[in-house]
């Protein structure tokens, strides 16, 4: 276990914070006037908002990385942990990017974050086994860095980009979820993969205070993206897979609730998105997915709905963390 | 003005969401208990066979307890 100066971790994570938010701050404008943009469709007066926002969470990745790297420069070779992690995350980041300017086709996504896997799938090549509570570590070989690597990476990343389309949604859950992988890294004795964690919570947290209800900038495809793969990024790294899992279980109940139908994924088509009332309500559309769970039983609005999904979420991450921690 | 919506039905509301919050729970609770027996079932399968099995059997409980969580929520609509 390689231990980290607390100075260096707290400096490499104010520096994260502030560059995302700074950089968030300067594109909710910019990119506005540069007609990146989108409409709030979960408002009555509809806003132009600006997108693409993931763009400052990865400004703030190089900074907080490059910080952590060049003042604690870890001597045992976790560096090289720490390196495939935020290179596959960054990848992926960029593959949001490119798929939020051009509008990447939806078939072509899942090979393009294959691809961005590679700096991971080499750095865990001698790793054959994958460990699950109460089970135990069951050997897997070559299947482990080629075939769960980029499966866990590619599922993680688009799990998080469908449940999505709400003020602080998608950065509220990444916030969640990566900051509990930080901890549980931390404690099962991986600091170095732990501070790669921390690095990307600020990154989101400082988002989060303009993408938070009534949001100035969306996240896009490259923040959704980024956050998926750097769940199974950092869950991967310090043999956290089980919590992975765990912590993506609300995007798959979203996912399976869309998938298995007559037309799978065909809801939103048919259908259309959820409505707006002149208070605010949110009208759920008739199809099944997880918001609109939330939207049928009660009325609810946006602040609320996001709020729920969230404290979803932390539930979910309770679970995990008093999973790992007792089988410590 | 008061209305309906806004007088008494925000405490049910409330309820009914942070009840969905914990019945989100099940499909997870289900599916993993589906697996750790399917795991317990085939002890003489070797590790990969055995394994590929049990994400599987709990990929498909997910999936129906994932539909019956929506049943839940169907029956939870008040219109």
């Amino acid at each position: 276990m390689t231990a980290i100066n607390p100075l260096v971790g707290i400096a490499a994570s104010a520096l994260t914070a502030f560059t995302s938010y700074f950089v968030a701050k300067y594109l909710s404008g910019k990119f506005a006037t540069l007609g990146i943009s989108g409409v709030d469709v979960h408002k009555p007066e509809r806003p132009v908002t600006a997108e693409m926002g993931g763009l400052a969470v990865l400004f703030g990745l190089a900074v907080g990385s490059a910080t952590f790297l060049v003042a604690a420069f870890p001597q045992d070779g976790t560096f090289l942990a720490f390196i495939a992690g935020a290179s596959t995350a960054g990848l992926v980041g960029l593959v949001g990017v490119v798929d939020d300017l051009f509008d990447v086709k939806q078939r072509y996504k899942p090979f393009m974050i294959v691809a961005a896997t590679i700096p991971l799938m080499l750095f865990l090549w001698s790793r054959g086994s994958v460990y699950i509570p109460v089970i135990g570590y069951v050997e897997v070989g070559l299947l482990y860095p080629l075939v769960a690597v980029p499966l866990a990476v590619t599922t993680s990343a688009n799990f998080t980009n469908m449940l999505a389309g709400f003020n602080g949604l998608e950065a509220g859950m990444a916030v969640i979820s990566l900051g509990t992988l930080a901890l549980l890294s931390a404690a099962t004795g991986y600091s170095t993969v732990a501070m790669l964690g921390v690095i990307l919570t600020v990154a989101y947290f400082g988002f989060l205070v303009l993408n938070w209800y009534p949001a100035r900038i969306f996240p896009g495809d490259t923040g959704t993206l980024t956050a998926g793969a750097a769940v199974a990024v950092i869950g991967l790294l310090s043999k956290l897979e089980f919590v992975a899992v765990v912590l993506s279980i609300p995007a798959a109940m979203d996912f399976t609730l869309k998938a298995f139908r007559k037309r799978p994924f065909g809801g939103r088509k048919l259908h259309g998105d959820a409505a707006v009332e002149p208070d605010g309500t949110l009208k759920p559309a008739e199809y099944p997915t997880l918001v609109h769970a939330f939207m049928k039983v009660s009325p609810i609005k946006e602040r609320g709905l996001v709020l729920s999904i969230l404290a979803m979420q932390a539930l979910f991450a309770l679970v995990a963390t008093i999973v790992t921690l007792g089988f410590l | 003005m008061q209305t309906a919506r806004n007088s008494g039905a925000g405490g049910k509301g409330l309820f009914k969401h942070v009840l969905l919050v914990f019945l989100s729970l099940v499909p997870f609770g289900v599916s993993t208990v589906v697996a750790l027996t399917t795991w317990e079932l085939l002890e003489a399968l070797a590790p990969t066979s055995r394994l590929t099995v049990v994400v599987m059997s709990w990929i498909v409980a997910f999936a129906v307890a994932t539909r019956g969580f929506w049943k839940a929520v169907e029956m939870m609509t008040p219109w």
